[in-house]
């Protein structure tokens, strides 16, 4: 058991280990003028985004903000080490259950921050973008909220070529 | 005798430079539109009932749509001249309807990496019309050689 208790070994077990496995459709053109035009809204988007010839010519390239994820996946690989449990944990964004362990009883839930590392490597239409996440790290600290669960996870996207896009962390604080 | 014109502005990318503001009214109008395209459809960024009940004056605006407007304003300033490597905020309030939300930032640092490249530390924020600061955060930039 950790110092303050709310890392169990099975879940200290977990740390690094692959879940959330998820494949795109392609990206359309579509996808990404939408996507830049509701981000700029009320104003219109930088030209190149609505340029018609952008994509033949193979300058269309999406912004790094976008989700590819968001409506739907084209198709998940789970790990075969899924558990059920009940929705009041995963209402607070517990993952541990994607890896077979049973989440802490902490259902409280704040979000502690984002941070991104882009490569470089662009999105652009039909590419075909795989995510795999981890969990990073568990800490605990101490708060006047009482002893809160700091779980740092990273989700990384890949293209089609296996050419690293993106690590995208967040932090949730579980108490 | 040199034409000014074609020159970026005079200490655009020096320490302590103002990043340009990105700024945009908060309110359904640019959630929904968010929502539309982040498949984001939750009862506090839709309800004023269920903002309430979450504490807030009334329905809020989405953390990802700030997010997405640091991006914005980064790529407004940037363009093709460089690009965005590192961004990290937290959400320290939401946008309520009627707020006027900047995205603005200052240089921090600014280093020649080896290859020639420039590379910039940026503090970038968004703050609401009072001038709170709403999400903190930092960014790294690199300008092509």
């Amino acid at each position: 058991m950790s110092e303050l208790g709310l890392v169990r070994p099975d879940m200290a077990a977990i740390v690094g280990q692959p879940y959330g496995v998820a494949v795109s459709y392609p990206v359309t053109a579509s996808d990404i003028r939408r996507w830049a035009i509701a981000v700029h809204w009320p104003e219109p988007p930088p030209a190149h985004y609505l340029d018609p010839d952008a994509e033949a010519e193979g300058r269309l390239v999406a912004p790094l903000d976008i989700s590819v994820f968001a409506w739907a996946a084209a198709r998940s690989e789970p790990n075969g080490r899924e558990i059920e449990v009940d929705p009041k944990y995963r209402a607070v964004g517990a993952m541990e259950h994607n890896l077979g362990v049973q989440p802490p009883e902490l259902l409280r839930a704040l979000n502690g921050g984002l941070s991104v590392d882009y490569t470089g490597v662009r999105i652009r239409p039909g590419d075909v973008i795989r995510s795999s996440t981890v969990i990073e790290r568990y800490q605990e600290k101490e708060s006047r909220l009482g002893t809160m669960l700091v779980t740092d996870t990273a989700t990384t996207w890949t293209n089609q070529d296996g050419e690293e896009i993106k690590t995208a962390r967040m932090s949730l604080i579980r108490y | 005798m040199t034409d000014v014109t074609t020159q970026a502005p005079a200490g655009e990318f020096e320490v302590g430079a103002t990043v340009p503001p990105f700024t945009r009214t908060a309110g359904f109008h640019a959630w929904n539109r968010y929502a539309a395209v982040n498949y984001e459809f939750v009862d506090i960024h839709m309800d004023d009932e269920a903002g309430k009940a979450a504490g807030m004056p009334g329905a809020f605006g989405m953390g990802n749509l700030i997010w997405a407007w640091m991006h914005c304003a980064v790529e407004q300033w940037v363009g093709e001249r460089g690009r965005l490597e590192h961004l990290e905020c937290r959400f320290k309030s939401p946008a309520l309807k009627g707020d006027r939300i900047t995205i603005t930032g200052t240089v921090t640092g600014r280093t020649t990496a080896d290859d020639g490249s420039t590379v910039l530390e940026l503090e970038l924020w968004s703050e609401n019309q009072t001038g709170t600061k709403t999400a903190p955060g930092t960014a790294r930039v690199r300008l092509e050689a």
